[in-house]
C-alpha cells in the first residue's frame, strides 16, 4: 500500500497541470484551486489510481461543474466578468493564431465540444476516457470534437489542412 | 498554443500535498498498527533527484502536519526540533497530570473531612474513686469566687449547667441548684444509676439540696422570691 509521492506529484504538475486548469476553467472561474484541491484529493488516496491522469480529470471535472453550480448563486454578470477576464493561452511570438482570438471563439463553443476540443488537444486524453469522463458514447464524443474543431476554424478562418492539400 | 503555466502556484501545492501526505501516513499507520511508516510508504526511489525547492517544501508541508513523528520520505529517522518535540509531549502529559493533580487534591479533602476536630469523638466517661470530694472542693470554689462563668466550667461542662438549670444564674450568683443537678449528674454518669442514693437531707456545705433536679417552673418561683427579698 502507497500513497502518492513528490516525485510523481511533480511530474503530474509538469505535464498536466497547465491543461487541467484550461479544462477546469470551461466550467468554473476558480479553476486554479479547483486543480488544488484535485492534487490534495490524489495525495489523500491511499492507494494510487490505475490510471492517474484521467482520475484527475474526472475529479477536476466534477468539482468544477460543483463550483460553477455554487457560483451561480451570485450575479450572473460577476461570474461571467471572472469567467472572461483571465487569458486561457500562453501569448508567445510565432502563434499564428491570436490568443485571445483563440479563445474568444472557443468560449462560444457548446461545453460539450469545449470540454472535448480541451481534454483532446492539451489534455491528452483519448476519445474512450473522455467518454467514460462526460458520460457518453465514442462516437458522441467524436462527433463533438470534429464539430467543435470545425466551428473554430470557420471562426478563425484557418483552413483545414487536409482541404488545403486538396484544393493544391 | 500552449495553456497557461503560471496560474498554479506550485510552491503552496508542494506544501499542502505535503501536509496532506503526512496526514494520510499517520491514519494509514494508525488503522494498519503499524510502528515504522517505512511499512507504508514505498516511494523513497526518485526522491533525491526532486528539485530542491519541490523536495523541501514537500518536507516541510509533512513537518508543520503535526502528526509526522520521526519518518521522513527517505526512511530515516528525522528528529522534530525540541521545541516541538518538547510541545507536543507537555500536550500529551497536560490533561493526565491535570487529572492526578485534582484526585489528591480531592482525598486531601476527604481525609480532612473526616478527621476534623470533635468529629466522632466520644466522651469517656471516667469513674472516680471519691466522685463526692471533688464536687464538694469545686463547690467551695465557687462559692467563694464571684465569677461564676468561669468556675463552673472547670468541673461540669457548659451543657450541664445550662441543661440542669434551665436558667441564667449569673446575675443572681445562685448556683446551688444548678450545681447540685450537674453532681448528681456526674454521680449517676460515672457510678450508673444504682449508685444514686437519694438522701433525706442530701446536704452540701450544710445546706439542704433537692435530690430531684428542679423544674423550670420552680427555679423561675425560686428567682422570684430571692428579687422580691431584694438584694441582700
Amino acid at each position: 500500500m502507497a500513497g502518492i509521492g513528490p516525485e510523481i506529484l511533480t511530474r503530474l504538475l509538469d505535464e498536466h497541470g497547465a491543461a487541467l486548469v484550461l479544462y477546469a476553467q470551461q466550467w468554473c472561474d476558480t479553476p486554479e484551486d479547483v486543480v488544488q484541491d484535485a492534487f490534495l484529493a490524489l495525495v489523500r488516496q491511499p492507494a494510487l489510481p490505475d490510471n492517474l491522469v484521467g482520475w484527475l480529470y474526472r475529479v477536476v471535472r466534477n468539482e468544477a461543474i460543483n463550483a460553477s453550480r455554487a457560483s451561480r448563486r451570485r450575479s450572473k454578470r460577476e461570474t461571467a466578468t471572472a469567467g472572461m477576464s483571465e487569458p486561457w493561452f500562453q501569448i508567445t511570438l510565432d502563434d499564428r493564431l491570436d490568443a485571445a482570438d483563440a479563445a474568444r471563439a472557443m468560449r462560444k463553443l457548446p461545453i460539450e465540444e469545449r470540454e472535448t476540443i480541451v481534454a483532446r488537444l492539451w489534455g491528452g486524453l483519448s476519445f474512450d476516457e473522455i467518454a467514460q469522463l462526460s458520460g457518453s458514447s465514442t462516437s458522441t464524443v467524436h462527433r463533438w470534437y470534429q464539430s467543435g474543431l470545425n466551428t473554430l476554424r470557420e471562426r478563425l478562418d484557418v483552413v483545414c489542412p487536409q482541404k488545403k492539400n486538396k484544393t493544391n | 498554443m500552449v495553456p497557461r503555466t503560471d496560474r498554479l502556484d506550485r510552491e503552496r501545492l508542494m506544501f499542502l500535498a505535503g501536509q496532506q501526505s503526512a496526514l494520510t501516513e499517520h491514519i494509514l499507520c494508525a488503522t494498519a498498527g503499524l510502528s515504522s511508516s517505512a511499512e507504508v510508504l514505498d516511494n523513497t526511489s526518485n526522491f533525491q533527484s526532486l528539485p530542491v525547492p519541490n523536495k523541501t517544501l514537500f518536507t516541510a508541508g509533512q513537518a508543520s502536519s503535526g502528526t509526522l513523528g520521526q519518518q521522513s520520505m527517505t526512511g530515516k529517522k528525522v528528529r522534530l526540533p525540541d521545541a516541538l518535540l518538547s510541545a507536543q509531549s507537555k500536550r500529551t502529559w497536560a490533561w493526565p497530570a491535570a487529572f492526578a493533580g485534582m484526585s489528591v487534591v480531592a482525598a486531601t479533602f476527604f481525609v480532612m473531612l473526616i478527621s476534623r476536630p470533635g468529629s466522632g469523638g466520644i466522651e469517656n466517661i471516667v469513674q472516680t474513686s471519691a466522685p463526692q470530694a471533688a464536687p464538694e472542693a469545686a463547690a467551695q470554689e465557687m462559692t467563694d469566687t464571684s465569677d461564676y462563668t468561669e468556675q463552673p466550667r472547670k468541673y461540669f461542662s457548659y451543657f450541664d449547667m445550662a441543661f440542669l438549670s434551665g436558667a441564667d444564674n449569673r446575675k443572681t450568683g445562685e448556683v446551688e441548684s444548678s450545681y447540685s443537678n450537674a453532681v448528681l449528674l456526674r454521680q449517676i454518669l460515672a457510678k450508673g444509676v444504682d449508685s444514686w442514693k437519694p438522701s433525706e437531707t442530701g446536704a452540701i456545705d450544710g445546706k439542704s439540696i433537692n435530690t430531684r433536679p428542679l423544674t423550670n417552673r420552680e427555679l423561675m418561683k425560686q428567682l422570684l422570691d430571692q428579687a422580691g427579698a431584694g438584694p441582700s
